[in-house]
């Protein structure tokens, strides 16, 4: 068998001459490119491990960022939290909606008196205690995944529905 | 040289980008000026592992030159509401800063409105990693955590912090 090694055509691959109609097609690929990463499938890097083991620090997800206006959040989404703006959000787990009552009870979750299985919950080494507390309209009840570290360091609580920009997409 | 279309295209597309960097740029304008006042701001709260103790001291004058007096601090999370003077707010951080090897502050998201004449309204999220000792040293420690923070700049002899107040993206 006899293997030939064109040089010509990777260089034309890699660095061909510019003409014009590749110049427009790299112009059009970052457009899109652009677009699809900013608009569509939003590229963010998990830091922290308030969601471990779901989502690992310093794991690379994407969002989509127009999903919450087609399908409003339910209990078990993972989402995306906005702060001042989008470039640092928080990535939580929705406990309760609205109307429910939470309360952590030697680290297990109990929402309307009823404990809840958590099946995404791993790490049990904990002793949470919350007083129990109702969901106010128009907010959600999000906690991480993590209850493995103390509930000090653990930022978790209610959160406005309009501050969630979006859902990871795995 | 007959001058086309192409040229004049190209002529326009240079002066347009020339307008945008040199307003993005050069000109100074209150906007440009609380951002400036941001980035010291953090410049000044970080510290790192290689800095003395003379710059850390160094830090903390240009730390109290950067607030007004007196300067607010509001946490709702941990019910605190307090006036400091500059000498005293930057005293709290120089002790923080004896006390942690490495601290590193950055604004993200900076958002700059001016409700009122010589008054800057600031929201931004400040991400902050603090890390202690090495891995190897017992009782070592590293955290990070991100923060919504208003902030109130007055402009007075130049823009000076006023107020500092948590905003609560999740209450429990």
């Amino acid at each position: 068998m006899r293997i030939s090694f064109n040089v010509h055509g990777l260089k034309q691959f890699l660095a061909p001459r510019p003409q014009r109609y590749f110049l427009r097609r790299v112009a059009v690929v970052a457009v899109v490119a652009f677009l699809w990463f900013r608009l569509i499938m939003v590229p963010a890097w998990v830091s922290g491990a308030s969601m471990e083991p779901t989502y690992r620090d310093g794991t690379l997800l994407f969002y989509l960022p127009w999903l919450p206006r087609l399908r409003p959040p339910s209990v078990g989404d993972v989402v995306m939290v906005r702060m001042a703006g989008r470039r640092v959000m928080l990535l939580k787990r929705i406990v309760a909606m609205a109307g429910d009552t939470v309360e952590f009870r030697g680290g297990w979750l109990y929402v309307n008196g009823q404990r809840r299985e958590e099946p995404y919950v791993e790490y049990r080494y904990c002793n949470w205690e919350l007083a129990e507390r109702e969901v106010q309209p128009g907010h959600v009840y999000v906690v991480g995944d993590n209850r493995g570290m103390p509930m000090d360091r653990h930022y978790f609580g209610r959160a406005a529905r309009k501050r969630i920009i979006g859902y990871p997409l795995w | 040289m007959q001058l086309t279309r192409k040229h004049l295209l190209a002529a326009a597309i240079v002066s347009i980008l020339a307008v945008f960097f040199a307003v993005r740029y050069l000109a100074v304008c209150e906007e440009t000026e609380v951002r400036r006042r941001l980035r010291q701001l953090a410049g000044n709260l970080s510290r790192r592992q290689a800095d003395s103790g003379l710059r850390l001291s160094l830090k903390n004058q240009r730390l109290a030159a950067l607030l007004a007096d007196p300067c607010r601090f509001v946490v709702p999370t941990y019910e605190i509401d307090v006036a400091m003077r500059p000498r005293q707010a930057a005293a709290e951080v120089f002790r923080l800063h004896s006390q942690i090897s490495q601290v590193s502050v950055r604004f993200y998201d900076v958002r700059v409105d001016f409700p009122e004449p010589r008054r800057a309204a600031v929201r931004t999220t400040a991400y902050v990693r603090a890390r202690n000792g090495t891995e190897r040293r017992a009782g070592a420690f590293a955290d990070e955590f991100e923060l919504s923070i208003d902030m109130v700049l007055d402009q007075r002899d130049d823009w000076l912090f006023a107020r500092f107040e948590q905003v609560e993206v999740l209450q429990r």
